[in-house]
């Protein structure tokens, strides 16, 4: 399948439910799910156990039908979520549709939300080859305003009780994402190693492997984030301008790397947010760099190129 | 010189080839470190000019010049000694892509014969004669190689043990090469890589295995990865090389 065919019913839909109510949230959601099951979608709910409890217990018989996912488990970490949704929906069968409730767990922190609200800005572009329906609850009990607000801009319809209408204010994804503040910044003083990278990267997978065991990671995470160092780096000695700074640092538990190039910047906000088509060759280093950190920060340099800056915590 | 006088000293029978016209200006290249009159009359010298030895009828046969070493290796054995040693300067064979891609998979093949047998090798390239990228595809099928640091391939790819050993590291500067390397593998068996000593590969490499893998079930073989880090099967699933993904198997650390 090439990236521009599509079945002709090939269809992303993104919803956001606020809620007050444990019985608003079964009154909506529940019957959603019950026609799901009996259109011969693939039904998922990835909702807080509580919630489980609430929809089975409305489900009745079709409580069997539908795949029930703990929240707590499943957003884990925003790429992480997008893989593991990615391999759920590629692997539809053809020609089905999946009804998914998606109830995003935003953490305690405010980098948290950012990270959450830059995953949900991404899933509009990230699932927009799936034949999918994706409703996310919020709960407006537990959420702060600004959470709420921001699930208007990144969802295209807004579902009430008896209604489902656009949302006026849904917004680009990547005007969202470039709207949030950096998820990772160039470190103040000096860094731990620095290095030109021209041609052969061998050293600078060294340095990187170096810096990662410093800072703490075990050997498969070492692995992890070499690879997605490397990855980063070769798109800058392959794109920009033939030549890559790479500075490292290495501090308790984590790890910084900046790498410049001299190339033409990278105009999209979303690269490496959308998970590489099968059988696709090239063109998701960036997705491999942000599976591996935690977090990737694309500035463009005072002279064009690019700046990235990954960040990992162990 | 050393290889042969390796090659005495452990009792193998040797074979020198290079690219000259007769026996006699081949045994001028040796006169210096070796007795080569008492060595070609006792039998345990043999000086062959290339052209005669590789391609007999005018044509180079790799299986035949497989067959030939392994007969050549059984007859050495048969005669009282440890094993073959050939010392080969190749160069005049693999003046072209055509003859270096079939040359590059006859390396491979006889390095299977010499993972079971006594029969060891020094093969000589000219790079002067060749160019380096030439040069670089013939290094990467050999275990060990003598080449300036500039001109290591950065892999190799060789029999060990009865499986292919994929030693080094891969990414985009030798990528080409990894390819050429693998085009010479016989898709039809039943390939096993051992990937123990693989300490790094990227997705363009693990592409090229997964080309492959396809190769391989379309022919009516397989391929699997054997001894992978964990990371090896990690970058499969997120690059979505689902065929590739089902031939890794991480070994222990």
């Amino acid at each position: 399948m090439t990236a521009g065919s599509q079945l002709p019913d090939v269809d992303f839909e993104h919803d956001a439910f606020v809620y007050g109510h444990d019985d608003e949230y079964v009154a909506v959601l529940a019957p959603l799910l019950t026609e799901a099951v009996d259109r011969g979608d693939t039904a998922i709910a990835a909702v807080p156990r509580r919630n489980i409890d609430l929809l089975a217990g409305a489900l009745d018989g079709h409580a069997d039908d539908v795949r029930f996912i703990a929240a707590e488990d499943w957003y884990r970490r925003p790429m992480e979520t997008i893989a593991r949704y990615d391999d759920v929906l590629r692997r539809l069968p053809q020609a089905t549709r999946a009804f998914v409730v998606g109830e995003v767990q935003f953490g305690q922190t405010e980098h948290e939300w950012h990270d959450w609200t830059r995953y949900e800005a991404a899933l509009n572009r990230a699932f927009s080859h799936h034949n999918a329906h994706v409703v996310c609850p919020y709960d407006s009990r537990a959420l702060p305003p600004q959470l709420i607000d921001a699930a208007e801009a990144t969802h295209r319809h807004l579902v009430q009780p008896g209604q489902r209408s656009p949302s006026e204010r849904y917004v680009d994804p990547a005007v969202v994402v470039e709207g949030l503040p950096a998820q990772a910044t160039v470190p103040p003083g000096p860094p731990d190693a620095e290095l030109i990278v021209a041609g052969h990267l061998t050293a600078a997978r060294r340095a990187v492997e170096q810096a990662a065991a410093a800072a703490g990671f075990d050997s498969t995470r070492v692995d992890e984030l070499v690879l997605g160092a490397h990855e980063v780096v070769s798109n800058a000695v392959r794109h920009g301008g033939g030549g890559a700074r790479l500075r490292l640092w290495s501090r308790a538990a984590e790890l910084v790397c900046v790498v410049e190039d001299d190339g033409d910047g990278m105009a999209d906000a979303l690269l490496g947010y959308v998970p590489p088509l099968p059988g696709s060759e090239s063109g998701f280093g960036l997705w491999l760099a942000r599976q591996a950190f935690d977090g990737c920060q694309i500035e463009r340099s005072p002279s064009g190129g690019s700046i990235v800056v990954l960040v990992a915590r162990s | 010189m050393e290889f042969l006088l390796d090659g005495a000293a452990r009792s193998d029978r040797l074979v020198y080839v290079a690219d000259r016209p007769d026996a006699a200006a081949l045994a001028g290249d040796l006169a210096l470190c070796f007795d080569v009159e008492r060595h070609v009359a006792e039998g345990s010298l043999q000086l062959v000019p290339v052209h005669d030895l590789y391609e007999p009828d005018g044509r180079f046969d790799d299986d035949r010049q497989v067959a030939r070493y392994r007969e050549l290796t059984a007859r050495a054995i048969r005669d009282g000694y440890a094993g073959l040693r050939v010392a080969a300067d190749a160069t005049s064979l693999v003046g072209t892509p055509e003859a270096r891609s079939t040359f590059v998979g006859y390396e491979l093949a006889v390095n299977a014969v010499m993972d079971a047998a006594p029969f060891s090798a020094l093969c000589g390239y000219d790079t002067a004669v060749l160019g380096e990228a030439a040069a670089m595809e013939l290094c990467v099928v050999h275990p060990q190689r003598h080449a300036p640091p500039d001109l290591d391939p950065g892999f190799s790819l060789f029999h060990r043990s009865g499986a292919l050993k994929l030693v080094g590291e891969v990414d985009f500067a030798n990528s080409e090469l990894f390819e050429v390397a693998l085009s010479a593998v016989d898709r039809t068996a039943h390939i096993v890589i051992d990937l123990s000593d693989l300490d790094f590969v990227d997705v363009r490499g693990l592409h090229h295995l997964e080309s492959l893998a396809s190769a391989a079930l379309a022919a009516g073989g397989s391929l699997r990865l054997t001894r992978a880090r964990p990371i090896i099967r990690r970058c499969c699933e997120a690059a979505r090389m689902d065929t590739l993904a089902a031939a890794v198997e991480v070994g222990a650390p």
